[in-house]
């Protein structure tokens, strides 16, 4: 009997071997020798590569500029996340109907989730030109301004706190990322019964008290398991922020996988960049343990 | 149980990989004999990287022509593939780290990727099978394109393009500036022209700038440097020499240009949306220096300026120095057939094949045959880099922490101090200062193997 479970149990783990392979292949083998690489002041231009222990680590731990990556990291990833989600359900709540149209406007919507990063960043790229952005073009038309706004360039131009280069970079995040959640806020929302909604509104519940009491709980385990996952993403974010500023103007909108991918192909610091690599991964793990902790009190 | 299934199942496929992982590589032939496994009824093919130059389907036609002709000669046929210039440098940098290059491919930065490789991976010294294949190479091509590709006392390829960047300007808006372009010549004059040309609207902003700069802002900094009379290392190429009076000299007619003057748009080092082509394209560019990379985007985006551009020789100041550089097809240590790779080299190298490569690509050519072809000296844009050739002064630093100092990115000592002196971030003083030691470093760190 427990031959034959044994043989059931080896066909099971036969089956799925070939995605662990590859899995150990493209993430278990590389975050290993990523570990160990961070070990080393391996530099590609040098035949020995000395062993340094933690001092990879500490050197990036002691250097502003890094501290203030790390810094712009996590600034990043919580706006952007905040923003997107927002945004995200608002559309999901707009387009939860059944109208002419709605099939249509919900695949508009799809669109910047589905759009490559390299496309739609040439695009806001030319929108936040000096020289060319359209919205520059109108507001001065209007009169709004008399000389064009340096949407990526201007540091001195300060929004709550934030410069002028950090909150076009959001725009651009928050538009890369809000479809997807919209997505899944719609399909949490469609599958909220009506007659609880019904029940809500002969008890006397205004539009705020369905949204509140009915919509909210509904769609709440999708709303988090959303939130952490894309918390976990917009850590190890790279595209838009390499592909729309390279980080610049002076470290503004650098995050640390710009940073570490600086620190290997700029400076070829491979050692640097590994740790740095490992910082991200450690980010990123506190983000996929809420996920994780979430979606197994789901599965429970 | 389970638990205990699973670990052997995970400990098999980390064995699996390392198995694959540690596998010998394949051996390479260190002559120009074929291979062991090149038996003369095997199919014999060379694989040929290059990046890309003029648009896809115009590349990739000429070297299907290229890989067909050179098939019906010899029978060998050649795989190629066109690698974008955004992966390229990361690409190479790998190709000469961790192996797995081409056969044959496209190179530059002879003297660094040699120094990365260290004699077992990337770029190989060729010297010994040029000799034999291509004996008349130092006789086709320019010196000063050679010596690119010369470093230690070897030859690391055949060069196919040479970029020279003088100072382009726009003769129409000298015209209407009633400015005559040889009264044109030193840095002075460049202050006096730039500020003529510089018109602001009624609000002040300025719609049309004298001058602006290269697009690598790394580079950028590069001729102004020379021409002030200074370098970047001292002659045994082990110590940065930016911090002297010529380095401050270059540093502050910089800062001056875009500050105090007023004629250089400082959104160039401020605005990482600032896109210099496209603004010359648009007519807010008076001059500048003639990068080679703004020849293709003129004529695919603005053909009509090839009316009204015209390129010069470069200014003078201590020197007249321009930028020079270099990119040659070379052989790797991962070259398969070393005699079919030196076949294809050659193939290349003919004088026809030389023009074709540069004519169909946009490239100015090192070859002396190919420049005699009349469409050069005809050209809009190379009938002017041809006169400037002679100032040209090469890019190449044989030391190999050159490449990491100069990468037009940010952490790159050059870039992040044009970038922080022209903003005003540091002084021109502390900038130079701050620079030449992160070079020492950098230099020291690369000479200890």
């Amino acid at each position: 009997m427990l031959k034959q479970r044994n043989i059931e149990l080896l066909k099971d783990y036969a089956l799925i071997a070939p995605a662990l392979l590859i899995l150990v292949a493209l993430v278990i083998y590389p975050i290993l020798s990523g570990i160990y690489l961070s070990f080393f002041d391996y530099n590609l231009l040098r035949e020995t590569q000395p062993y340094v222990g933690i001092d990879n680590y500490i050197v990036l731990l002691s250097d502003p500029r890094f501290l203030k990556i790390l810094w712009n990291t996590v600034l990043f990833a919580v706006l952007a996340n905040a923003f997107s989600t927002l945004l995200g359900l608002a559309s999901a709540l707009l387009l939860n109907s059944s109208g002419r149209f709605v099939g249509l406007l919900r695949a508009l919507g799809y669109l910047p989730w589905i759009t490559p990063a390299v496309v739609f960043v040439v695009i806001w790229s030319w929108m936040f030109s000096g020289s060319f952005s359209p919205i520059n073009a109108v507001l001065m038309q209007w009169g709004i301004i008399k000389s064009p706004i340096s949407f990526l360039g201007d540091e001195k131009m300060i929004f709550l706190g934030l410069s002028l280069p950090v909150w076009s970079m959001l725009v651009v995040r928050i538009w890369a990322s809000y479809a997807f959640k919209m997505t899944m806020f719609l399909a949490a929302l469609q599958n909220i019964p009506q007659d609880r909604i019904d029940a809500a509104r002969v008890d006397g519940a205004n539009s705020w008290h369905v949204f509140r009491y009915v919509t909210m709980p509904g769609i709440m385990p999708v709303l988090l398991v959303v939130v952490s996952l894309s918390m976990i993403w917009n850590l190890s974010h790279f595209e838009v922020n390499y592909l729309l500023t390279a980080g610049g103007p002076k470290d503004l909108t650098n995050v640390i996988t710009v940073y570490l991918y600086q620190l290997a192909f700029v400076q070829w610091k491979f050692g640097h960049a590994a740790a740095a690599g490992i910082y991200t991964l450690l980010l990123a793990s506190v983000a996929a343990i809420v996920y994780l902790r979430l979606t197994r009190s789901e599965e429970r | 149980m389970q638990r205990r299934l699973f670990a052997i199942v995970l400990l098999f496929c980390v064995a699996a990989i390392l198995v694959v992982g540690c596998a010998p590589a394949i051996v390479t032939s260190e002559t120009g004999a074929q291979p062991a496994s090149v038996g003369s009824g095997e199919k014999r093919e060379v694989f040929f990287t290059m990046q890309n130059y003029a648009d896809f389907q115009t590349q990739d036609t000429l070297l299907r022509e290229l890989a067909d002709e050179f098939k019906a000669e010899t029978g060998i046929t050649v795989n190629y593939e066109i690698l974008n210039w955004s992966q390229a440098r990361e690409k190479i940098n790998l190709w000469h780290v961790s192996g797995g290059a081409p056969d044959v491919a496209d190179l530059f930065w002879a003297y660094t990727y040699s120094d990365i490789g260290g004699g077992k991976y990337g770029t190989r010294p060729i010297e010994d099978l040029v000799a034999e294949y291509i004996p008349d190479l130092e006789d086709r091509f320019f010196a000063s394109s050679l010596a690119d590709v010369k470093y230690k006392g070897h030859l690391y390829g055949v060069p196919w393009r040479i970029g020279i960047y003088p100072l382009l300007y726009r003769a129409d808006f000298f015209e209407e500036a009633g400015l005559d372009p040889e009264g044109l010549q030193t840095w002075d004059d460049l202050v006096e022209y730039a500020k003529a040309l510089t018109i602001r609207d009624e609000n002040g902003n300025v719609t049309r700038y004298g001058m602006a700069f290269l697009p690598d802002l790394a580079q950028a900094f590069y001729s102004w440097l020379w021409q002030a009379g200074g370098s970047f290392m001292d002659e045994t190429y082990t110590q940065a020499t930016i911090d002297t009076p010529a380095g401050r000299e270059a540093l502050q007619f910089i800062y001056d240009l875009v500050n105090v003057h007023q004629v250089a748009p400082i959104a160039q080092f401020q605005d990482p949306s600032f896109d210099v082509a496209a603004e010359l394209a648009a007519g807010h560019i008076a001059m500048m220096p003639a990068a080679n990379t703004l020849r293709p985007f003129i004529e695919a985006n603005a053909p009509q300026l090839k009316e009204v551009i015209r390129v010069r020789e470069p200014l003078r100041n201590k020197t007249q120095d321009a930028f020079q550089g270099a990119g040659y097809f070379g052989l790797t240590y991962d070259t398969r057939d070393v005699d079919a790779a030196m076949q294809w080299l050659a193939f290349l190298a003919r004088d026809e094949n030389m023009a074709r490569l540069a004519i169909q690509l946009g490239q100015l050519s090192p070859n002396k045959g190919a420049l005699e072809d009349p469409y050069f000296a005809d050209d809009w844009w190379f009938s002017g880099q041809i006169k400037a050739l002679p100032y040209g002064r090469t890019t190449q630093h044989p030391n190999p922490a050159w490449g990491s100092i100069t990468n037009p990115q940010p952490g790159s000592p050059i870039y992040d101090m044009m970038i922080e002196v022209v903003t005003g971030e540091k002084s021109v003083e502390e900038a130079l200062q701050e620079t030449n030691q992160k070079m020492q470093q950098m230099m020291d760190e690369m000479a200890r193997q």
